[in-house]
This record gives structure tokens, C-alpha cells and sequence, in this order.
């Protein structure tokens, strides 16, 4: 009885699916039992309301993909400095000998793509306020002179 | 010390212990954070804790070096921004920190309140009242 139950439920789902156009064959269908049946089905109507269009689904997932390269890339940077020495300890050694003679202790902010010491300062605001008045550059990287850290925590 | 506190609170209970937890705003958000005199920035937050505030442009090209307690180096970003304590509002340096890079939990990092916030006011901690107080300096 419940078999019976079962099946005339999966046929009549299975009809009204063709009448819709989600499934095409007949042969697939067969393979397909009434859960694999619904859960395609419920998915379409939860995640992708009809109103969307394909277009606009494909939009979402570009977003949400740009989303997850940024935070990807956002992480790669940080994990690269556990691995070999940074762009910022390359530029600090040649300037090294100097800085640590007259500024130790001292923030200095660095341009790393014109490879220049920017401005130095008692702190990363001081560094970065002195800085953004020499240079039309917004970000910078930073290095305590003569330290491994700039910050400590606790 | 004579004259009235511009702000001061009753140390909160946590793991057993009273400690000097202060509500901070930060934008529209307030965070409650450990003040912490071991802590040389502004603020002490995690990654996944920033992604709750809108903080902004960050003012670091590559992640800085952070030190923390047990020896460990590990990486971050810094913004500015201004942040308020009942009131009192200072600009201060947010070290938004990358604890899952060296293995640490974020939880195991709490959110601090350090030194370039602090060292605008005199701040005093009353350990037998179980209170901090801040003045503003002279």
C-alpha cells in the first residue's frame, strides 16, 4: 500500500515536472527516486526564484567568486611573510645601517614599489601622517627600526 | 589624585577573574574590549572580528609585524580611525591581527584597548575598588 502511495506520488510529481520543462527523459527519470526527485525541485524554488534571470544568476556567482579572490588574496599575503622574507625586509636592509644608527626605535614608512624610505616617526600615525604630506600614496608598509615587531600584544 | 574621573567603570567578571573591560564605539558598533597596558596599539581585533565594522581604507601596503606574548610573531593590518569611549573621542591606530596564520584561535586573542588609546588620558586602576578611572591629563 504504501509502495503504491509512493509511486502514484513520484508519478504525478514526475508529471507535473515534464509540464514545467525541468526534466526531459523519461529514462533518467526512472533512475531517480522521490527525494533526488524533490530536492533539485525545492533547491530551484528556494535558491533561484523564477524572477531571476539566468543572466543574474550568473552575475551572483561572479560577485560572490570576486568576493572570496580578495579574501584569498587577502590571506596569501599574510601567510607569505611565514614563509620567506618580505618585499619590506628587502628594502629595510639596504637602508638598514643608516636607519639603525640615527632613528632606532623610530616607524619608518616605506614606498614599496619606488623602493624608498618615505618619512620616519615616533609611531604608525606619525610615520603615516608624515608620509601622505611627501606622497600622493595613501598606503604604505612599516617597519620599527632595529626590531622584529612593530606592535607587541599583551 | 583629588578631582573627578571623566569616566571610570567597575571592572566586569570573566574565567573568574574581575577584570578592566571597557565598551568601545567604533563607527556605529560597540565593542567591549580588554584594556590592556602590555598592548602598544589603539585597538587589538581580529580579522573575523573586523569583518563585523566598517573600518575602511587601510593605511598598510603588506601586513606589519605583530609581536605577542608568548613570542610569537604574527601579521597585520592597521587603519585609523576614530573611536569613543563614553564620549571621549580619540583618533587612534586599529590593529586588525591574522591569528589563524600561526595556528592561534582568534578567541584566544582577546579584543584589547592599548596604549595609543590610554596614554591620552591619565588612567588609573583601582585593583581593591575593582575600578578603572580615566582623567583628562593637565
Amino acid at each position: 500500500m504504501e509502495e503504491e502511495l509512493l509511486y502514484l506520488s513520484h508519478k504525478s510529481l514526475r508529471k507535473k515536472m515534464r509540464e514545467w520543462g525541468i526534466i526531459k527523459s523519461e529514462y533518467l527519470l526512472e533512475e531517480l527516486s522521490v527525494p533526488a526527485l524533490i530536492l533539485p525541485l525545492s533547491w530551484l524554488l528556494v535558491d533561484f526564484p523564477s524572477q531571476i534571470t539566468l543572466e543574474e544568476k550568473v552575475k551572483k556567482l561572479e560577485l560572490t567568486c570576486k568576493k572570496f579572490e580578495t579574501e584569498i588574496d587577502e590571506l596569501k599575503k599574510h601567510l607569505r611573510m611565514k614563509t620567506k622574507p618580505s618585499k619590506i625586509d628587502i628594502i629595510y636592509e639596504k637602508y638598514k645601517s643608516e636607519l639603525e644608527d640615527k632613528y632606532f626605535g623610530k616607524i619608518v614608512a616605506i614606498d614599496i614599489d619606488e623602493e624608498i624610505i618615505v618619512s620616519i616617526g615616533d609611531d604608525i600615525k606619525d610615520a603615516y601622517n608624515k608620509a601622505i604630506k611627501k606622497s600622493d600614496k595613501k598606503k604604505f608598509a612599516y617597519k620599527r627600526i632595529g626590531y622584529d615587531a612593530i606592535y607587541r600584544l599583551m | 589624585m583629588n578631582e573627578e574621573p571623566c569616566y571610570e567603570k567597575e571592572y566586569l567578571k570573566g574565567n573568574g577573574y574581575y577584570d578592566p573591560f571597557l565598551d568601545i564605539i567604533i563607527g556605529n558598533n560597540k565593542f567591549t574590549l580588554y584594556a590592556d597596558t602590555g598592548c602598544n596599539s589603539g585597538i587589538s581585533i581580529s580579522n573575523e572580528q573586523a569583518k563585523k565594522l566598517d573600518l575602511g581604507e587601510k593605511i598598510t601596503q603588506e601586513p606589519i609585524d605583530v609581536k605577542v606574548a608568548d613570542g610569537h610573531i604574527i601579521s597585520a593590518d592597521i587603519y585609523i580611525l576614530p573611536i569613543e569611549l563614553n564620549g571621549l573621542k580619540r583618533d587612534v591606530e586599529i590593529c586588525v591581527i591574522y591569528p589563524e596564520i600561526k595556528d592561534f584561535k582568534p578567541e584566544e586573542i582577546p579584543p584589547l584597548l592599548g596604549r595609543d588609546f590610554l596614554d591620552h588620558f591619565d588612567v588609573l586602576f583601582k585593583g581593591k575598588d575593582r575600578k578603572i578611572q580615566f582623567f583628562e591629563p593637565k
